[in-house]
């Protein structure tokens, strides 16, 4: 068997490309396709429940407002800061009142009845140690606002 | 102005691969970095009647041969399950929790829509024992889920 000579400098090596290329774009491709920003307001701090026939619903809420409690029952608003609903509700009930004004000018522009209640669903992702009084809290500011549809998130699996 | 002669094939047109190659790096490292797996997550649907000011207080409007079923529940000082009590029923944990409302409700789909279950509970009681209650709920199909209001 017949070694080559290394350093012949008579011809240079060419790597050839197209595969890695073909490889990097098919992975960026898988990448984009996956990367989804609406779960940025779903905190990962929250161990939900388990309850084993909670479904996901197929059909995505209408324009969903998150609330998301640790398991110490604190609600973090927008802005990190970390409010107990028992204490102090009133930066929850302005949140609140917020979403409802521009839930109810979005109704009025679709031409909804606004008199049977807000279309906004109440996506409450509270941890399975949260106390349930701020719980109970939570969802009366929320109907004391105007909404009436709730979702309490769950998670099938562990 | 001269007019190149085209199809000359005496210069090679190479092209520049390095800048791109650098780029799409730089996307897939970007791409990577933030890819996160999703985990589906379920949700009980829940109807609650508006509170606010100036409407009408909410009444149960539905007045059916089957009484409301109230899951009376207690905890302990550390917030958890201690007891459950539906009717004159004493149970310890939430599956007996479900075989009492299969019993109550039984296998008709069209009674369990129409029952309206109320869940009491104290304040300090662990949330995932009051999801454990719906969840034993929507085994028997009950779908109307009232709270009772928090004590202050």
């Amino acid at each position: 068997m017949r070694l080559r000579k290394a350093r012949s400098g008579s011809e240079d090596a060419v790597l050839d490309m197209t595969p890695m290329i073909d490889m990097t774009f098919q992975l960026i491709t898988f990448f984009m396709f996956t990367l989804n920003f609406s779960n940025d307001l779903l905190d990962e701090r929250v161990r939900l429940p388990l309850a084993d026939s909670a479904t996901p619903t197929s059909q995505s809420p209408q324009s969903p407002v998150y609330i998301n409690m640790s398991r110490e029952g604190l609600v973090y608003l927008l802005g990190g800061e970390a409010i107990d609903p028992k204490a102090d509700s009133t930066a929850i009930r302005r949140h609140l009142a917020v979403e409802a004004q521009m839930a109810k000018v979005n109704m009025k522009v679709a031409g909804v009845d606004t008199s049977t209640g807000l279309w906004t669903t109440i996506i409450i992702r509270a941890d399975d140690s949260a106390p349930y009084g701020n719980v109970q809290k939570v969802i009366q500011i929320a109907q004391q606002t105007g909404f009436t549809k709730f979702w309490l998130r769950a998670n099938k699996t562990p | 102005m001269k007019i190149r002669k085209t199809g000359s094939s005496e210069s090679k047109v190479s092209l520049e691969m390095t800048p791109m190659i650098d780029v799409v790096f730089q996307l897939l490292i970007f791409f990577m970095f933030t890819f996160k797996i999703v985990t589906v997550e379920g949700e009980f649907s829940i109807t609650m009647p508006s509170a606010e000011l100036g409407s009408a207080a909410p009444t149960s409007e539905n007045t059916t041969a089957l009484p409301d079923i109230q899951v009376r529940m207690t905890a302990s000082q550390l917030g958890d399950l201690d007891g459950i009590q539906v009717g004159e029923n004493q149970m310890k944990s939430l599956e007996e929790l479900a075989q009492t409302l299969k019993d109550i409700v039984g296998d008709d789909p069209k009674v369990a829509s129409d029952v309206e279950m109320q869940i009491v509970a104290p304040d300090n009681l662990k949330y995932g024992f009051v999801v454990g209650a719906i969840n034993a709920a929507a085994k028997v199909r009950i779908q109307k889920i009232k709270f009772n209001p928090p004590s202050s």
